[in-house]
């Protein structure tokens, strides 16, 4: 049954604009004084993935009364958060359900920040699993988003960056291109970081161009040469995740 | 082959100086029975290295005996009387602490400490310092620690995080078993960073001491299903830059030992877009 949609969303601003403690005391209220209101809420269609972690800890005994996406999600965390593979969820059969719930996971969730480290290890998973398993390329801006978002605030993006390449698609050199020339100097330096343009630090590749426009032409040029090692951050301090494959070029010329 | 000084060095004239199968033999044997030149400005240089690597060996033994915990990045801890745990899951040495006194900890407490492979090595190539250095050089030298993966802000190391094509795999190298099919919710098993040990044995935190053949299988068991491809050694080894590390050492042999005053540099900032 859904709930009350501006009760929700209440629910959500609490959250982004109060913090988790309050959200949880929010949500709390209305448990004890309505239990079905409670789940109304908890199952409505506009509620996040972030806010329905959040209340995680006091909703362990509705789960038997939850929406499917949300019980869907539950499992996905508590998957995630024990780290047996198939103890909860089977991440890797292709099902419609996990699918939507990983979508709604990743787009309700990514603009969290403040969460703790294992909300970020579930963004990660669902991340890997929707790129990988479900070759989701659509959510490629999204995962793009949340990398540098989280660069900014200087949490973890190692995994993130290594799920994103793994794609081998050049439309993430195009998403990432789209942070040069950034108004923050660190988000433009590590945009500059992962295409792999000369620096500072005698690093780079002297052949590709060190501003957007230039680059994006080259990209352009370059693309049915590209190739994508899946290498990552984990290899090495400047990983090759990507290079220009110049003997295939010569060839075709 | 060797060379020194760019003269060919002939090896029995250094090999009494260590034990009989020791590391430091064992490369010798190795390096001159290369094509490849391992050239050395002089012997002070190529008994540096030697004992260096030989360090690096002895320190990985030692991590693997330590109870270090492996962990992803979200899960990484350490103890909090020598590091700080940073928002990116890496260790930050505390303002006033002692650098040999918490690398140290991270063997002697291993158990309150958990991160992964790549940050494990780093902690190897520090301990292995510490050894070669001894206890005030290291502290002189590194005041500020960091430890995160190939995040490599001291510039003495830099080299450790550049992989490079190698002819020969020596003992003390850092390789790499790569695992591209590795299975997308475990991507901590995307691959092994290992230091080479002797006798065909590989120490790689997560695994253990162990042969190739091992790590490949354990990497083979988190591999995406219909993997089509085997994890594999790569061909590359990281290397640390010997020469200027020895060069450390010898300016620190300079300083007299009742030196009433230390000029301690604030370490370069960290490379700006540093990952």
């Amino acid at each position: 049954m859904e709930g009350n949609s501006s009760d929700v969303l209440d629910l959500e601003q609490i959250r982004e604009t109060n913090g988790s403690d309050a959200c949880i005391s929010a949500f709390d209220h209305v448990q004890r004084n309505d239990k079905q209101k409670a789940l109304e809420l908890l199952n409505d269609l506009k509620m996040t993935f972030s806010t329905l972690y959040v209340l995680l800890p006091k909703i362990r005994d509705l789960l038997a009364h939850l929406s499917t996406r949300n019980a869907t999600a539950v499992k996905i965390i508590d998957e995630v958060a024990e780290g047996v593979l198939g103890r909860h969820i089977d991440l890797a059969v292709i099902s419609v359900e996990i699918y939507e719930t990983l979508l709604w996971m990743l787009q309700t969730g990514h603009r969290a920040h403040a969460l703790d480290n294992l909300f970020h290890k579930v963004m990660d998973i669902v991340c890997a699993v929707l790129l990988d398993t479900y070759e989701e390329k659509r959510v490629l801006p999204l995962v793009c988003d949340l990398i540098f978002a989280r660069k900014e605030k200087g949490q973890c993006v190692h995994e993130l960056i290594w799920s994103f390449f793994r794609t081998k698609d050049p439309e993430t050199l195009r998403l990432v291109a789209g942070r040069l020339e950034s108004e923050n100097a660190d988000t433009d330096a590590f945009a500059r970081r992962l295409l792999n343009m000369k620096d500072g630090d005698g690093g780079g590749d002297t052949d590709i161009p060190t501003d957007r426009a230039g680059f994006l032409q080259w990209l352009e040029k370059n693309e049915p040469f590209l190739f994508f090692t899946g290498l990552g951050y984990q290899y090495a301090s400047r990983p090759v995740i990507w290079g220009v494959d110049r003997a295939k070029m010569e060839v075709a010329q | 082959m060797i060379t020194v000084a760019g003269k060919p060095f002939d090896v029995t004239t250094l090999e009494s100086a260590f034990e009989r199968a020791s590391v430091q033999n064992q490369l010798l044997a190795q390096m001159s029975q290369s094509g490849v030149n391992y050239a050395f400005g002089d012997l002070t240089l190529l008994k540096f290295e030697l004992n260096m690597r030989s360090e690096i060996v002895n320190a990985a033994y030692a991590l693997n005996d330590s109870r270090l915990n492996f962990s992803d990045f979200h899960n990484a801890r350490c103890n909090p009387r020598y590091w700080d745990r940073t928002a990116n899951g890496g260790f930050s040495l505390k303002r006033g602490a002692d650098s040999a006194a918490a690398i140290n900890d991270i063997f002697i407490n291993g158990g309150r400490y958990a991160t992964e492979c790549a940050t494990a090595m780093m902690v190897v190539y520090y301990k292995a310092l510490l050894a070669v250095y001894g206890a005030k050089l290291f502290n002189a030298t590194f005041p500020q620690i960091y430890l995160m993966n190939w995040i490599i802000r001291e510039p003495l190391l830099y080299q450790v995080g550049l992989p490079e094509k190698v002819e020969d795999m020596l003992l003390g190298d850092r390789g790499y078993f790569m695992n591209y099919d590795v299975n997308p919710q475990t991507p901590q098993w995307q691959g092994e960073n290992v230091i080479v040990l002797p006798n065909g044995l590989y120490y790689g935190h997560g695994i253990g001491i162990t042969t190739a053949d091992e790590i490949i299988a354990s990497l083979n068991e988190n591999r995406r299903r219909n993997a089509t491809h085997a994890a594999f050694f790569t061909d590359t080894a990281a290397r640390p830059d010997f020469k200027r590390l020895a060069g450390k050492q010898t300016a620190g042999d300079a300083v007299p030992a009742a030196s009433t005053g230390t000029l301690v540099w604030k370490p370069f900032p960290p490379p700006i877009g540093a990952v």
